[in-house]
């Protein structure tokens, strides 16, 4: 008869057996491994690991770039000649770019072309000039009769390498204005003079910050060879550079991209227009290309972001990016690292109706000698996912949509505040620089703060 | 309706007015265990914690309840060991905050941490060098030694003592009290001192780090001195509460006097001790790491008040008050000083945890702040939810305070009485 | 025997950012879109420092901080519970596993450098980046803790490498971190400090708390210099 004391016997010498058993011991590990296998946390592709260089498009500086590649997929850049700056570290998550364009409607924007007003112009507004496409892109509009615009380029080339001495007029020669590896790899071959009234990350660097000077007193006390430079490489610092003797060795003129001059063009003039922002660099505040154009105009965007001019364009077609692109940068040629995923658009085959990659057969390196154009556009690493490091997860980097304000301007760190201008608000954030002097902000030049701006100052006021 | 539960000769109110009592702290449990749930289900961003803030609102609490609970072990070592038979009046009430207060606590923790299922890798990869091994190692045996202990007061229960092996059980179980009392002291005295090593050790903060004894920094000794001190006041605290809510007198008043003695002595070994390691922490410890100690005051709100709070206020004067006998026969003091010793002990442990990472080491870093999250706040009153439920179940159906026969008076009109606060638990 | 270390030249720190977002690809760091300065993951942080004063007296600098790999009696590698913090006695590098950590949190606690970093979410990458996921390190899910640790990935590439080449030291150029690889102004550099000791002018950070951090920093200004 089992009684219950035997049942309880039987229950307990088991309970008891059973951990002179592997079970319970097994189960309990299994909860270890179950915990360390998530489903949900992706496991890396293992392949094959190899090397390919290819160049970096995402400015013009073109650093070369050794890309780690697992299988056909690059995994990690890192620059040949040093290190590269952030946004080109992540160069190869441009392609997961979550808000990517990815649709577009190329024959119905063909269509519109075809139906465009004749007696109106052609226009193509190439965003990065100087490349392979570009030359094609002017032949077409040379052979149409139509124009070959681009945004204004500074006014010289600079030999960074050649210098003993460099003034620097609010030139961010430290923040990407120049190859950063190049630049630092010269840094001990010059003295730098910073003029410039906030103290910016070049003036923390500099030899010498001063927050005004006279620029050509100062100039002509430095040991030569000297280089004046600002941020846009201005008429009056050419002529400075001439005048102390720099021209040819320090300045000299810079590459002419043939571009047709923007403000010459009639209003209302521009039938179609085809914007290659394929490889944006420098943005014109909108309005001064839409006075342009005429009231049913055909705007044709080729863009991979969708914060540019595709904005405002009729059509956005979505075309390749780096490192899916193939492109040049002074004669070096990328090598694309990834194939461009179903629905781009090649801009220079519907443009101009040519091949770019038989182009890119006959095109050379140059020697460049040191010499090259400045960059003035804005590093905005927001398209990859990892730049919340640099952005809100360290403010290491002013993000866009964020304000810097110096101290006692009545905002406070973090507060909601508002970029005004007589065209419209934006909503931004501040973020307070005890660096910058009392009355200055500063920005993120992103295209839709340069279409609010234009070339008036904002005011920022409480949001 | 539940009479046959309720022990022979004692009054308990109407099922419906406990029903009415329970509600609320059940509803409130729910709702805590949803917000544990979030926490376990979606991850610990649920929660205002950060990486500067490694250690929030629950960890301050966790350690705050402890020492609360101490009273179980130091009850017990007066009554079974010292023999201090008046404490036999309240020793079940004590045994029953403990179970509950490291129950409460060890359940948080497993919401706490990250991966829950790993909590067993501490026996298995044991770290001697880690206080926190030693913490978990003890209060895992000591829960155990709660969990037995309550076992004989729920054996009383009126039903279960008709069953005559459970009857028997109960009785042999009695035999194994002193055992248990002493495995739970000597238990308590390593996971009580090791709570406050936890803090004592960390020589990157050196608003927290002491020297010591041998491989112990002095916290360590401070903390179960202030556990052991506080135990009793708790102890007290919780009787007086249960004697207003239920109107009842549970206890003779010499009990209480005892508990609060008892209470009074330690504070003030304890308020000595903590004086002197204070001075030699000001004096030697903290600037030989660098860091002259009045530099962590300058931050607002973390003054040197709370400093005085802590020394002063909450323990130099209730233990005044706990230690003079004309004082200490006047209940309102009694019962104040044994709620300012609590709040002692309290802030100290807020000041281990929060304050303690709340204040910059590098040169430049900045002052952070921290305000838990609801679902912590949430999680946290689970807790004492859960406390309050297991102590008026364990109330109603089981004979808590063994006086109360002895003791019963007429309760008085029954009134709608508002329900006073928990003091922390 | 090794002891690996960094020595960082402030000076030359621009603050720009790539050692920190080269750090993350390298380490499979997820980007976490609530995440701030608080609860995000970066193992290598690059803070700015200034010298309190006013514009325009107001002079900054950049620091970049990551695990000092204390060697003296590490803070973290004693007070871990399970033992998931281990210093290896041949690189001086302080390791941590990520599989076995409970993700108690109390080795946060212990680090005066708020170095180490918790998994306050799930992972989660933008649709199709997994594949640009480096296959040297694993993915951490949530609930566990994770600092600098030199690139581990690198320096077992390195050692295979040796391995299959029949050598037995690895070519110091095979193992290089990201960050330093990353670096355009050579502000940091990775060397092995039995071999390569710091300059004269060097300080390391919290140098009184006797944890015998393997990063030196070195900067010509006082003001840097006073800070540290």
């Amino acid at each position: 008869m089992t009684t219950r004391r035997a049942a309880v016997q039987i229950i307990a010498g088991a309970g008891v057996g059973a951990l002179f058993t592997p079970a319970p011991w097994r189960l309990v590990r299994d909860t270890a491994l179950w915990s360390e296998n998530w489903p949900g946390i992706p496991r890396p592709k293992r392949g094959p690991i190899s090397a390919k260089t290819t160049v970096c498009t995402l400015c013009p500086a073109g650093c070369a770039v050794r890309a780690r590649c697992v299988g056909d997929q690059p995994v990690s850049l890192a620059g040949v000649n040093g290190g590269l700056c952030p946004l080109g570290v992540i160069g190869h998550h441009l392609p997961y770019y979550p808000r990517r364009v990815k649709q577009g409607a190329p024959e119905e924007a063909r269509a519109a072309i075809a139906k465009a007003d004749p007696t109106k112009r052609v226009a193509v507004l190439d965003l990065r000039p100087g490349r392979t496409a570009s030359a094609l892109y002017r032949k077409a509009m040379k052979d149409q009769g139509g124009l070959y615009l681009a945004p204004p380029q500074p006014g010289a080339s600079v030999n960074l390498a050649a210098a003993k001495s460099v003034l620097s007029v609010g030139a961010p020669l430290f923040e990407g204005w120049l190859p950063p590896a190049e630049v630092f790899a010269a840094r001990d071959r010059f003295r730098l003079v910073q003029i410039e009234r906030e103290f910016s990350r070049t003036a923390a660097m500099a030899d010498v910050w001063l927050p005004s000077g006279d620029v050509a007193e100062i100039a002509r006390k430095l040991d030569g060879p000297v280089l004046v430079v600002d941020r846009t490489m201005s008429p009056a610092i050419v002529a400075l550079n001439k005048e102390i003797g720099g021209w040819g060795q320090t300045v000299q003129a810079a590459p002419d991209f043939g571009a047709d001059d923007l403000a010459s063009v009639a209003d209302g003039s521009i039938g179609v227009l085809y914007i290659d922002e394929s490889n944006a660099g420098e943005y014109i505040p909108w309005q001064e290309i839409e006075r342009k154009l005429a009231p049913n105009a055909v705007t044709v965007a080729f863009a991979w972001s969708p914060d540019g001019y595709a904005r405002h364009a009729k059509f956005v077609l979505p075309t390749a990016v780096f490192p899916e692109a193939l492109d040049d940068v002074d004669g070096r040629v990328t090598t694309p690292l990834l194939k461009a995923p179903e629905g781009v658009v090649d801009p220079v085959e519907f443009i101009a109706k040519a091949s770019l990659a038989d182009a890119l057969k006959e095109v050379k390196p140059k020697e460049d000698g040191g010499w090259r154009l400045p960059y003035t556009g804005t590093l905005d690493a927001t398209a990859s996912a990892l730049s919340t490091k640099v952005y809100q997860e360290s403010n290491l980097l002013l993000a866009p949509r964020h304000v810097a304000v110096a101290p006692g301007a009545g905002l406070a760190e973090n507060d909601a505040a508002v970029l005004e201008t007589s065209r419209g608000r934006l909503p931004v954030r501040v973020v307070v620089d005890a660096g910058l002097p009392a009355g200055k902000v500063r920005f993120l030049g992103t295209p839709e703060v340069l279409d609010l701006c234009g070339s008036e100052e904002p005011k920022v006021v409480r949001g | 309706m539940d009479k046959f539960l309720i022990a022979r000769g004692l009054k308990r109110c109407s099922t419906g007015r406990f029903l009415l009592w329970v509600g609320p702290w059940f509803a409130l449990l729910l709702f805590g265990l949803y917000a544990a749930g979030l926490c376990l289900v979606k991850g610990l961003n649920q929660t205002n914690m950060d990486n500067r803030f490694a250690f929030g609102l629950w960890i301050f609490l966790d350690l705050t309840v402890i020492a609360l609970g101490a009273g179980a072990f130091f009850t017990g070592f007066l009554l079974y060991i010292l023999k201090l038979d008046d404490l036999r009046a309240v020793i079940n009430s004590a045994v029953i905050i403990g179970l509950t207060a490291y129950s409460g606590a060890v359940a948080v923790l497993a919401v706490d941490v990250g991966q829950p299922l790993r909590a067993w890798f501490t026996f298995w990869y044991p770290n001697v060098h880690s206080m926190l091994t030693e913490v978990t190692f003890c209060i895992t045996c000591y829960l155990i030694v709660l969990a037995i202990e309550y076992v004989p007061i729920v054996l009383k229960n009126r039903r279960l003592k008709e069953v005559p092996s459970l009857l028997v059980f109960e009785f042999q179980l009695h035999k194994l009290m002193y055992v248990l009392a002493g495995v739970g002291t000597f238990l308590s005295f390593f996971h009580q001192g090791s709570l406050g090593g936890l803090y004592g050790v960390l020589r990157g903060r050196p608003f927290a780090f002491r020297e010591g004894l041998f491989i112990w920094p002095s916290t360590f000794f401070l903390f179960i001195l202030s556990a052991a001190a506080v135990g009793p006041s708790f102890v007290l605290l919780t009787t007086w509460l249960v004697e207003k809510i239920t109107k009842k007198q549970l206890v003779r008043t010499e009990v209480l006097q005892l508990l609060g003695r008892i209470s009074g002595l330690l504070l003030s070994v304890y308020v000595l001790a903590k004086t002197v390691d204070t001075l030699v922490w000001i004096n030697r410890t903290s600037p030989h790491a660098g860091f002259p100690a009045a530099q962590f005051y300058g931050w607002k709100p973390f003054g040197i008040e709370i400093l005085f709070a802590e020394i002063v206020l909450f323990g130099l004067l209730p233990a005044a008050i706990l230690l003079m006998p004309r004082l200490r026969a006047r209940r309102g003091l009694l019962v104040t000083a044994a709620a300012l010793a609590c709040c002692g002990v309290t802030l100290n442990r807020f000041v281990q945890t929060v304050q303690t990472l709340a204040l910059p080491t590098l040169p430049f870093d900045k002052f952070l702040s921290y305000t838990p999250s609801w679902q912590e706040v949430g999680t946290f009153l689970a807790v004492v939810a859960y406390g309050v439920l297991v102590y008026s179940f364990s109330f109603r159906y089981l004979n808590v305070f063994p006086e109360e026969r002895a003791l019963k008076v007429q309760p008085a009109a029954p009134q709608e009485e508002e329900e006073p606060a928990y003091a922390g638990r | 025997m090794k002891r690996y270390g960094m020595h960082i030249d402030i000076d030359r720190c621009n603050g720009c950012g790539a050692c920190m977002v080269a750090c993350a690809v390298e380490n499979n760091i997820p980007p976490v879109a609530g995440a701030d300065d608080r609860k995000g993951i970066t193992p290598l942080r690059v803070y700015q420092i200034d010298n309190g004063e006013a514009y325009p007296n107001r002079r900054t600098a950049f620091i970049p901080m990551l695990c000092q790999q204390c060697g003296n009696e590490t803070p973290c590698a004693h007070v871990c519970p399970q033992q998931a913090v281990d210093v290896d006695p041949e690189t001086g590098i302080v390791g941590q596993m990520a599989e076995r950590c409970l993700g108690c949190r109390y080795c946060m606690a212990a680090c005066p450098y708020h170095a180490r970093y918790f998994n306050w979410w799930d992972p989660k990458w933008p649709a199709g980046m997994e594949a640009a996921l480096n296959p040297d390190v694993a993915p951490r899910q949530r609930g566990v803790v994770e600092k600098c640790n030199f690139c581990h990935g690198r320096r077992h590439a390195a050692m295979e490498k040796a391995a299959a080449a029949g050598k037995r030291e690895i070519d110091p150029a095979d193992y290089v971190p990201a960050c330093a690889e990353a670096c355009p102004s050579g502000a940091i550099r990775f060397v092995d400090l039995n071999a390569q000791a710091a300059p004269a002018d060097s300080f390391r950070l919290l140098e009184r708390l006797d944890t015998d951090p393997k990063i030196f920093y070195r900067s010509k200004k006082d003001w840097v210099k006073r800070n540290g």
